[in-house]
């Protein structure tokens, strides 16, 4: 099921074993190769975020993220840190191409609701941008191959 | 002169003088286009 | 984008070097350094990111370069910067000369101007392909075509004087006059 970072925010997060809610989707740690979702920030902020890792997610829902337990919030490592505090992150990231031009700015990131797989992005409000064209995410850019010349 | 407008002269002269050295070090990273001179070349 | 890509060097400095791997900024343009001879760019001396920021003790080769775009500098990863000494004198500023503000001088004598900017071919082998210049008494700048036979010294450029046919007002149209006068070369013209 295709989700998107947009539309995901601010989503409930329920704990399995007690139905509670134990937080809400604040934001995302996507790896360096832009394409996966490692980890959801489910709360607090900086260094002392809650991060729970996609590998502790049931099921990413249209409506909740259900997780196992509230024990499997953890606190970021440095380079989630920079995530979290918005260094890194995919939304709102420049977009460069590999020949060094500048193409806008990610506004939303589709991933697999299944797998945490990222499908692709939208970088502006019109262009889809597939997950095969993503180099690397870094805190200055998303890097994407350029356009092949036809 | 006061010892109040001491403190302002010496004050408004340090703030002179870290603007200074920040345009100072903000020209110097200015870089420039160069090109090797055959005056150089030693063959 | 079949059109030749066509930079102001002077609008490098300043730049960012991306990593490809890694989407981090790891130094900022600070000298483009092209061969006065054969007009082949060697490189850049680079500074550290931020304001203020100082000199980095490596330099950026030209064949460690992905691409030069209007936005960045590409590299594939922060260990295709060389250490200073490593590159030795090639793209040193110590061994180069100031272009801008250099007076252009044909052949036969007459003062074309003065240099204010290099235009650079970004595709391929980048290399130096014109000189932005401009006469103390127009308002207007001109483009002429880099050739060969150039003489840069850091005061004079010396141009051959048949080159002054190929001398146009855009850079739009330099494009192809740098092609009609390296055609014109080939034939021996």
């Amino acid at each position: 099921m295709s989700q998107s970072f947009r539309a995901a925010d601010g989503r409930k997060v329920i704990a399995k074993t007690t139905a509670e809610e134990i937080g809400k989707v604040k934001s995302f740690v996507v790896d360096t190769t832009a394409s996966h979702v490692t980890a959801i920030q489910i709360g607090g902020r900086g260094g002392k975020a809650e991060l729970v890792d996609w590998a502790n997610v049931n099921a990413f829902g249209d409506d909740a993220v259900i997780v196992e337990g509230a024990d499997v919030a953890r606190a970021p490592d440095e380079r989630e840190k920079e995530a979290v505090k918005g260094d890194i992150r995919a939304r709102g990231t420049r977009v460069l191409t590999t020949a060094g031009y500048d193409v806008g700015k990610v506004h939303d990131v589709m991933f697999d609701g299944g797998t945490g797989e990222i499908v692709g992005m939208m970088v502006g409000k019109k262009t889809l941008v597939p997950a095969d064209r993503m180099r690397s995410l870094g805190s200055y850019a998303l890097i994407i191959d350029a356009p092949t010349e036809a | 002169m006061t010892t109040t407008q001491l403190i302002i002269l010496i004050a408004i002269a340090v703030v002179l003088i870290i603007v200074a050295a920040l345009a100072f070090r903000i020209r110097r990273r200015k870089g420039s286009v160069m090109a090797t001179s055959s005056r150089f070349r030693r063959n | 984008m079949a059109v030749k890509a066509l930079m102001r060097a002077g609008d490098v400095p300043g730049l960012p070097v991306v990593c490809i791997d890694s989407g981090e900024d790891v130094a900022e343009i600070r000298d483009v350094i092209y061969d006065g001879a054969e007009h082949k760019l060697h490189g850049f001396t680079l500074n550290k990111r931020g304001l203020l920021a100082g000199r980095l003790k490596q330099v950026l080769l030209i064949e460690n370069c992905t691409a030069i775009g209007a936005d960045a500098v590409m590299i594939n990863t922060v260990a295709n910067l060389t250490a200073q000494e490593e590159a030795g004198d090639v793209v040193s500023p110590k061994n180069a000369v100031h272009v801008i503000g250099n007076r252009v001088m044909s052949a036969n004598g007459s003062d074309l101007g003065e240099i204010i900017g290099v235009v650079i071919e970004t595709d391929g082998e980048p290399s130096a392909v014109g000189y932005e210049v401009k006469k103390a008494d127009s308002k207007e700048t001109r483009f002429i075509p880099i050739t060969e036979q150039m003489t840069i010294s850091g005061e004079n450029l010396l141009v051959p004087a048949e080159l002054e046919p190929f001398i146009t007002n855009d850079l739009a149209g330099f494009g192809a006059s740098v092609a009609t006068y390296r055609s014109g070369q080939l034939r021996g013209e």
